[in-house]
């Protein structure tokens, strides 16, 4: 309460005092040469230094207050500067082109903000990395990844050898938020989780949330990954496509109306048959594709419509002449949104979006054999996943430059299927039979939120709330979330922060561990598993250096995690969906905390980053580890990364990543016994030890090449040049040692007996080169 | 150990004291060999030994279910590389008034392969058993499958029910492939909470010690054990077992 009383003192506060003549200028702003928006770009009007951000739609609002003459001033980093000078006092829609700068033009040209700079930002633990840095950085099978590009940034952990996970400040996958165009998607992953889904050639914008997380947030525990979609070039058709080792891809975009209606539709495939490759018996494909249409339907309104599909499909097949025999295994999600932007005026924008998100997972099995006596069909397939469709509708009123507010509700339809069973048989001997197993539940999300964002000489802030319920049945659960972020502006180069955040989150997953292939299980909350919450406390410094070329933030954070869920030792779902609850330990307690060193340049021939991070995650259920804490599976007391983007000129950028991590922690056996000629091990306490030490270093070389009909460029990369043996798990065994016996009289005789009984590591990727083609025009 | 006190109880009321036999490497009762368990009773045991913690134990002897039917199609699917699979189904009547817990094994009988106690390994399509934590999923290509199916009457409580599993048999060849005489005992086993615990966990905790570069390793899992302050099991079960011969046959590809 006491809050909201502070923040409506401020907005009188405000009101009054500008009540004077004013100017407002709103538009949009775009690359000149695509059409696209550019988001986070900045506007200055240079007397007044009153200046404000393009937001999440590339859409301004800046009101000045002055008589004179307005000098605005655009920038945005990697594009020319742009000024304007325009009469005060009166309202104006403008929409801004900025143009591409050349790296060999002078430096001035590609400053970062002096405006959005991390000292005046209201944000804490938030991580934007450009589209076009992260295409450079060093790859695996020329993939290039975004998921893996925010990996190497401090807070976030891969889970594992070259997978493509965010584990961040302690939290799991599940607790991730990650949108693409507004709209959440479930599983991110291609390839037993090596690669993400996103295909980074239909990507605009990328920026993570740690920490601090705005009142527009919400549903998830520990990090926002917020995904922007290209529009598609508005003025010329474009091509761009890459062949890597793995797989390929295509992006087409062009306008449908010159400046009204334009399209990008993006496809990736993989190729070689990998598995095959490797000598197994698996066929394994994936494909993705992104595809979007973009309406300028009027200066204020515009409309969008988003589609995803990605699939993995892996299977095994036997065929002989008598019988057929076909195990496939497919994931994947589908996602669609429609969203429509309204300026109501110069100050008040909205964006609805109506949208639906579904992630599945397919098992199935056919069998059937046909002989002179014998006719069998079987065949059994299983289908798991979740369908959310939702409706949500955002606001954003802009004040003036200090003072502006967001507002909104959501509402979300959830389709629960943890188990869609269908078997049937028929043939010799056999009953016929047809038996359908299915369960599903829905549940529905609601809610609303209110963030306000102030900013002052010395003390800016975020502040809001978020309300949201949950019905499942003839349960509810109803949760106030607090949001608070302040900024003590101490100089224009140095600050001090802190945030508070509350996160709910109502829906689970159960993933079984180990194996590669995902089998992910999202349940609801219900009346026996209440949904998670997290507090987090975040308090850092952030300083710039040389003209904002260089940003450094130190952050501290303590976040707390409760009601989690998770399997009971040797339990699983399948089989028990009925009593699902009985098979999970519930009311489980998270508790991580860390401090996070951050040092960026932005801007120059070297750009990159040095990350650091000291942290520590545990976990505690009654029924697991005796009740004990234990730490968490991907805990890591120490982390390092330092990442070099080198322009070399117009045509070459190196690049190079060194990683550095200790050793996750691993349940390892304390005893030993044997039954029935069985080695049988006891695990006492669990994630007790350490696997060693991680650490790898990536090199790549980007070759671009101007062409008549466009531009090419070959990646060439190095995976983990100086080829460590990291580790990706251990195991137990006794290796076969010949021994050798003299037979007197009757020479030697060799016989195989087993060694001594030792842990051995097994490591996923020695050194790995990898190139990969693009071309653009 | 071999000189550790094992006391062994009928009822709670003292039954026995094992002796350690040499000549088998373990502890064993002293009186008369058919003194069999009976259906009901309840059996326990103490052990003692200087420097340990006392062990205890307990369990019940599970009420006999007996097989109603047997069928065997000895040439029930032939894999790429040529294997064969026979298919046996077995049905019997769940009793109603009790939670059961069961094992399906079915052994070879000392005939092709030398050893009375090769125990064939299984695999069903079964969802009552494939639906079982222990048994590995469609994806798991890379691991054996296990030689004792065990399941729960979750979800046939009552019922007469057939079950389907699938075994390898011995297989010879000349001019050309034959499935080889031999003589097979299908078992039906009526286990206690305690064994089918202890089973489905030690299924489970051994393929999880499987390392796979593709899979990966599973999360450990303890056995769970019926034992206070030690490994292992304490229990009995109520065997039912029919045996069949299956004459060798010729196998046309």
């Amino acid at each position: 309460m006491k809050e909201l009383v502070f923040n409506i003192a401020f907005l009188v506060f405000s009101l009054t005092l500008y009540s004077q003549n004013k100017t407002t200028v709103s538009g949009f702003i775009y690359d000149k040469n695509s059409g696209e928006v550019l988001i986070g770009a900045t506007l200055m009007e240079k007397k007044t230094k009153t200046g404000t951000v393009s937001n999440e739609y590339g859409f301004y609002s800046l009101t000045v207050y002055s008589n004179d003459t307005l000098e605005i001033e655009v920038t945005y980093i990697g594009y020319k500067q742009l000024n304007i000078k325009t009469p005060a006092n009166q309202n104006i829609h403008k929409d801004f082109n900025l143009t591409v700068s050349s790296i060999t033009l002078d430096n001035v040209t590609i400053v970062a903000s002096k405006e959005d700079n991390i000292v005046k930002r209201n944000e804490t633990g938030v991580v934007r990395l450009p589209i076009n840095d992260i295409k450079t950085l060093p790859n695996l099978f020329g993939e290039v990844d975004i998921v893996k590009a925010y990996q190497l940034t401090p807070g976030v952990q891969s889970g594992g050898e070259a997978k493509s996970e965010l584990y961040v400040r302690g939290g799991s996958p599940d607790q991730n938020l990650i949108l693409l165009d507004d709209v959440p998607i479930y599983y991110v992953a291609h390839f037993g989780g090596f690669f993400s889904v996103f295909n980074a050639d239909a990507i605009n914008d990328v920026k993570l949330i740690k920490g601090g997380f705005p009142a527009r947030y919400g549903s998830r525990l520990s990090s926002v990954l917020d995904i922007r979609m290209k529009e598609g070039n508005m003025q010329k058709l474009s091509v761009q496509g890459t062949i890597g080792l793995l797989s390929s891809k295509l992006s087409i975009e062009a306008p449908v109306i010159k400046d009204k209606m334009s399209f990008i539709i993006s496809a990736r495939k993989n190729l070689l048959p990998i598995f095959k490759i490797m000598g197994t018996d698996l066929s394994y494909n994936f494909y993705d594709i992104n595809a979007k249409l973009n309406y300028r339907l009027s200066k204020k309104d515009k409309l969008f419509l988003s589609y995803y599909m990605g699939d993995d499909n892996i299977s095994m097949s036997e065929k002989t002449a008598i019988s057929n025999n076909n195990t496939t295994v497919k994931w994947g999600n589908t996602l669609f949104a429609f969203r429509w932007n309204h300026v109501f005026n110069n100050k008040l924008f909205s964006n609805l979006t109506l949208s639906n998100t579904y992630y599945r997972y397919k098992n199935i099995f056919e069998y059937d054999v046909k002989t002179d006596s014998l006719s069998k069909r079987l065949s059994n397939s299983l289908l798991t996943g979740i369908n959310d469709i939702s409706l949500k509708l955002d606001f954003t009123y802009l004040v003036n430059a200090n003072l502006n507010f967001r507002f909104g509700a959501n509402s979300i339809y959830h389709t629960f299927i943890p188990n869609d069973e269908h078997f049937s048989q028929e043939g010799t001997g056999l009953v016929s039979t047809k038996e359908n197993y299915s369960s599903s539940m829905n549940a529905i999300e609601n809610s609303v939120y209110l963030e306000n964002e102030l900013k002052f000489n010395l003390i800016s802030a975020n502040m809001g709330f978020r309300y949201s319920s949950y019905h499942i049945g003839s349960t509810s659960y109803y949760s106030l979330e607090p949001r608070i972020l302040l900024n003590c502006i101490l100089s224009k180069d140095f600050s001090l922060k802190y945030s508070f955040s509350k996160m709910n989150q109502y829906v689970h997953l159960l993933a079984y561990s180990g194996v590669g292939i995902p089998s992910d299980y999202w349940m609801p909350t219900n009346e026996n598993v209440k949904p998670e919450n997290s507090l987090q406390n975040t308090i850092g410094i952030s300083k710039t250096f040389q003209n904002n070329k260089y940003e450094f933030s130190l952050e501290a954070y303590h976040k707390t995690l409760n009601n989690l869920i998770t399997f009971l030792p040797g339990e699983s779902l399948i089989g028990n969906l009925d009593s699902w609850g009985n098979v999970v330990e519930k009311n489980g307690i998270g508790l991580n905390y860390g401090l996070e060193l951050f040092l960026q340049k932005k801007s120059g021939k070297i750009t990159g980053w040095i990350g650091v991070t000291t942290s520590r995650a545990e976990r505690t259920f009654d029924k697991i580890n005796n009740g004990k804490s234990y730490l968490f599976k991907y805990d890591r007391l120490y982390d390092m990364s330092i990442v070099l983007n080198h322009k070399l000129n117009d045509n070459i950028v190196l690049s190079g990543t060194w990683t550095y991590g200790t050793g996750y922690p691993i349940t390892l056996a304390t005893e030993h016994y044997t039954i029935n000629n069985e080695e049988i091990f006891v695990y006492s306490d669990k994630n007790f030890f350490r696997m060693s030490d991680y650490h790898r270093l990536d090199v790549s070389a980007n070759f671009n090449k101007k062409t008549k009909w466009g531009e090419s460029t070959w990646s060439i990369s190095i995976f983990n040049l100086y080829n460590r043996q990291n580790p990706y798990y251990y195991y137990y065994d006794r290796k076969l040692i010949n021994t050798t016996s003299n037979n007197t009289g009757n020479g030697y005789s060799f016989k195989p007996v087993y060694g001594e009984l030792k842990l051995y590591q097994k490591s996923l990727f020695s050194i790995f080169p990898s190139v990969s083609y693009s071309f653009k025009f | 150990i071999n000189d550790a006190i094992v006391i062994y109880f009928e009822n709670g009321v003292l039954k026995d004291t094992l002796k350690y036999i040499d000549s088998l490497d373990m502890y064993g009762i002293s009186n008369n060999i058919s003194d069999y368990p009976i259906i009901g009773n309840t059996y326990s045991v103490q052990i003692y030994k200087d420097g340990f913690d006392m062990i205890t134990s307990k369990t019940k002897i599970p009420s006999k279910v007996v097989i109603s039917d047997t069928a065997i199609v000895p040439i029930s699917s032939i894999d790429e590389t040529g294997n064969v699979f026979s298919e046996i189904s077995v049905s019997f009547k769940d009793p109603a008034e009790e939670i059961n817990f069961y094992e399906i094994a079915v052994s070879d009988i000392a005939f092709f392969y030398d050893s009375s106690n090769y125990f064939y390994e299984l695999s069903t399509h079964d969802n009552i058993i494939t639906s079982e934590s222990y048994y590995p999923s469609l994806v798991r290509f890379d691991v054996d499958k296990p030689q004792y199916l065990l399941f729960n009457d979750k979800s046939i409580n009552g019922k007469e029910y057939t079950i389907r599993v699938y075994y390898n048999p011995p297989q010879r060849e000349d001019a050309n492939r034959y499935i080889a005489n031999h003589y097979i005992n299908i078992h039906l086993r009526n286990v206690t909470e305690d064994y089918y615990k202890f089973k489905t966990s030690m299924i489970q905790h051994l393929y999880n010690n499987e390392e796979d570069i593709l899979y990966g390793m599973g999360e450990p899992i303890n056995i769970i054990s019926n034992i206070n302050n030690g490994y292992g099991l304490f229990a009995g079960f109520n065997n039912d077992v029919v045996s069949f011969f299956i004459p060798e046959q010729v196998i046309n590809e």
